[in-house]
């Protein structure tokens, strides 16, 4: 089964973009078929996304075994640009609630053959600031996303603290984490 | 005058407690017909805070950080695009800062993410120093953030609430030190489940903006 790979980087010159590139070749090396969305090059809009758009997502994600989001954590959060691709294309533009499953149905149903979801993120900040500023990012993923795939779904946290203060065999080295790491979610999964 | 201001916490350059205020709209102005902003509006007139008015939903602000404004970050001279380029004096004028929205799951809508991402950068709302974080708005010593939840308490305390950990949490690391935190929220928006929250959350509304 294919893997949905989502890019949210406004720069294509950027380190986010170079992990992505590492994370589609990667899955394509270990046989999981990536198929990339890049919400910026695609002129995906957070606030006014048209319904052709969120369907063709739609269909992408549906038919998807996997999850991998690629994107930099800004302000502790996912940007503005992936939470308003997950607003109207995860959850169709409403508020899916734990414990009423008539508005999880359809966001469970979109999600239903993911085998796991990766986030793959950077941070300007150190690992310390990130968790005083209460990593509100991995907590929506842990605890808004997570519980409406199925019983059975991953979730890994691939991240990259205090890029700001980084070297360069730094980010190679987090090249080379992905690398590791995915592979052997895709052997796990 | 307040109580609230004696003590040695109050700003010492404003007058009769006014404070000089940017109010910040990411809700939705066609719920409630706009009910809530009025609300917040009348509470923060009858103190006589000087309020500039953010509205996120007039004119053509773009939520997404853009590829000129994320170049532009690191180098100095930020805030290039139109749509956000009279947000930083604005923000580096303010005493106060307060929030409205509605929540998308339980964080933060797009618009409003989107105003935090591309606003507060580099030399407006921080400065970065070999890296590290230092505050650029001293100036705020009160944020408010005012809250419209679907979701009950609890589901969005399990939820991690994740705006009021960006626009308390993250954003105490760049404001005054002393700066007073405050949070109104609205849980359960069910019709049948709101009256006497309602009213509580309006009265709450009232005591924090007004007191500010």
């Amino acid at each position: 089964m294919s893997t949905l790979v989502v890019l949210c980087h406004p720069v294509p010159e950027s380190f986010v973009a170079a992990v992505a590139a590492q994370v589609t070749e990667t899955l394509d090396d270990a046989g999981a078929e990536p198929q990339v969305l890049d919400l910026y090059a695609d002129g995906f809009s957070p606030t006014d996304a048209d319904a052709a758009t969120v369907a063709a997502h739609q269909e992408a994600l549906s038919v998807a075994g996997a999850l991998v989001l690629v994107y930099p954590t800004w302000w502790s959060g996912l940007p503005a640009m992936l939470t308003g691709w997950l607003e109207h294309v995860v959850a169709g533009g409403s508020t899916p609630r734990p414990g009423r499953p008539e508005t999880t149905a359809a966001s469970r149903e979109l999600l239903a053959n993911l085998r796991y979801v990766a986030a793959v993120t950077s941070h300007g900040s150190s690992k310390w600031v990130n968790a005083v500023q209460g990593e509100a990012g991995l907590h929506f993923l842990r605890r808004s996303l997570h519980p409406l795939c199925p019983a059975n779904c991953r979730l890994k946290w691939l991240a990259f603290y205090d890029s700001d203060r980084s070297s360069m065999a730094d980010r190679q080295g987090f090249l080379a984490r992905v690398d590791r790491r995915l592979r052997r979610l895709v052997q796990l999964s | 005058m307040r109580a609230g201001f004696a003590g040695g916490r109050g700003l010492r350059d404003c007058q009769n407690g006014a404070v000089r205020v940017v109010l910040v709209l990411a809700d939705e102005p066609e719920i409630d017909d706009g009910g809530l902003r009025r609300a917040v509006e009348a509470a923060l007139a009858s103190a006589d805070h000087d309020v500039d008015l953010v509205d996120l939903h007039e004119g053509d602000f773009n939520a997404a950080m853009s590829a000129a404004g994320r170049r532009a970050y690191h180098s100095g001279q930020p805030l290039v695009e139109p749509d956000v380029a009279d947000y930083g004096p604005r923000v580096r004028a303010a005493e106060a800062l307060i929030f409205v929205y509605r929540a998308s799951w339980t964080g933060l809508p797009p618009r409003l993410k989107g105003f935090v991402d591309r606003t507060f950068v580099p030399g407006v709302g921080f400065h970065l120093v070999d890296g590290k974080l230092q505050r650029g708005l001293v100036g705020v010593r009160r944020l408010a953030v005012i809250a419209i939840h679907d979701r009950t308490r609890s589901e969005v305390f399990r939820n991690r609430d994740g705006g009021r950990r960006i626009l308390l949490r993250t954003m105490r690391l760049i404001v005054n030190p002393r700066c007073r935190r405050r949070y109104v929220a609205l849980y359960d928006t069910r019709p049948e489940r709101v009256a006497a929250a309602r009213r509580r959350f309006a009265a709450k509304l009232d005591r924090v903006l007004v007191g500010l």
